[in-house]
């Protein structure tokens, strides 16, 4: 598979706060990435790098082998969108769907005024007018229409509804099945995006600490349910990412496959399998230490 | 394609449950020997999966040759697919379920004489 975004220790400052930290990856073409990350964990600053918006502070980018802050001709073929996108006050949605016809290549219009359709917008709506959600389902309406060989969607549900988001992750897999390219969608609610994705790429703290097929990721962990003592004596040896133990039930979620020479040992200690999702996966793998314990805080 | 509703809560990878699945439409004659199957695309539509997962489903089964790759156009459903479908369940589904129910029986301090009584019965009433 070939490569479409390469990073070398690339490394993005605010001031003094360091948002991406010598980062090296390399993205494989026509995926459907996930990026997932907690607040401030440096997605923006990522995508807003792949798309020419900043320039690194060190190391190196490059998108389809060039840097996307000095190609301005590629700018077509790189779309960043984002939710609060701003769009002149006056314009209509017909107007922004023509200024994007103009600068992007493969921009579908016909394409575009369907899904307004679908979505219950009229062309002559004024951009001002429209509220959050509807806000996100247009920006992702131009996005998509633009069919940019690498699409960055920045949180597109923010404010949507439930029935607008499951709309979105619809079409977005299906254009994405007629119409195979890089596509990035950040989200912070990856159990809902999770069935459409292909890879998943996980930051934290300015770092990548995971990029894998999700499939993988789906078999990378499991959870036992049991007595303190049978949860302790399954995992002596064993990866335990995250363990809790209390009276009435003890769990432990372990780094590794579940697989059939698993299943005699539970049986031997009594306790109960569960899958754990990759949404959790993530949340484990990126908790601090002491966050999970809340119950300090109604310690007197 | 069948009803399959992928269960997210299954330990059973994805795309295993889709494997599964197409094996069940073989079995049940929906999909027949011989025919072409379902493709990648198709499955990945009709199931909202992404393609990557649905390519694995059906290269599980390529690789349990119930599936046969034919140059320029869909998988086919081996000549044998039936039976070597059943020859496996029959080591692998079928197995798991007998050993969970003499599990079951020694629990519940059943004796060998009676699980067997019971399998007769109930072979005699579902053929009723």
């Amino acid at each position: 598979m070939r490569g479409v975004i390469e990073t070398k220790q690339l490394t993005y400052r605010y001031g003094r706060k360091t948002a991406l930290d010598h980062v090296n990856i390399t993205l494989n073409e026509n995926q459907l990435i996930g990026l997932i990350g907690r607040n401030g964990s440096g997605k923006t600053t990522f995508l807003k790098l792949c798309a020419g918006y900043y320039y690194p502070t060190d190391g190196e980018i490059t998108v389809f082998e060039e840097e996307p802050f000095h190609r301005i001709e590629s700018l077509g073929e790189i779309i960043y969108s984002n939710p609060n996108v701003y769009h002149k006050e006056l314009n209509t949605l017909e107007q922004i769907l023509k200024y994007f016809k103009l600068t992007y290549p493969r921009f579908d219009a016909v394409f575009a005024n369907k899904l307004l359709v679908v979505f219950a917008l009229q062309p002559t709506m004024r951009f001002k007018n429209l509220s959050q959600g509807m806000v996100s389902v247009f920006n992702f309406i131009c996005a998509l229409s633009t069919r940019a060989r690498l699409t960055l969607f920045d949180e597109p549900i923010l404010g949507m509804d439930v029935t607008s988001r499951k709309k979105i992750y619809e079409i977005l897999l299906r254009d994405y099945i007629e119409c195979p390219r890089t596509i990035i969608v950040s989200s912070h609610i990856l159990s809902e995006l999770e069935d459409i994705l292909s890879e998943i790429l996980l930051i934290d703290e300015g770092k990548i600490i995971l990029y894998k097929d999700l499939d993988e990721v789906r078999t990378m962990s499991y959870r036992i349910d049991g007595t303190e003592d049978a949860v302790k004596a399954f995992c002596s040896d064993k990866t335990v990412i995250y363990s809790n133990y209390n009276t009435m039930n003890s769990y432990a979620v372990i780094e590794g496959e579940y697989n059939d020479t698993i299943i005699p040992e539970g049986e031997k200690y009594n306790v109960a399998f569960s899958k754990v999702r990759p949404e959790d996966y993530c949340v484990y793998k990126t908790l601090r230490g002491g966050e999970a314990d809340l119950e300090c805080l109604w310690e007197r | 394609m069948k009803a399959l509703k992928i269960d997210e809560n299954s330990l059973t990878p994805i795309y295993v449950q889709i494997a599964d699945s197409i094996e069940e439409d073989i079995l049940n004659d929906k999909l027949m020997e011989g025919n072409a199957c379902y493709s990648q695309l198709m499955i990945a539509k009709e199931l909202k999966v992404n393609p990557a997962t649905a390519a694995k489903g059906i290269n599980l089964l390529v690789g349990h040759e119930i599936l046969e790759k034919q140059r320029g156009q869909a998988m086919t459903i081996a000549a044998d697919a039936k039976s070597k479908i059943i020859e496996r369940k029959k080591k692998t589904d079928f197995k798991d379920k007998i050993e969970e129910l003499v599990k079951l029986a020694k629990r519940l301090h059943v004796s060998e004489e009676y699980l067997q009584n019971q399998i007769s019965k109930t072979f005699e009433e579902s053929e009723r």
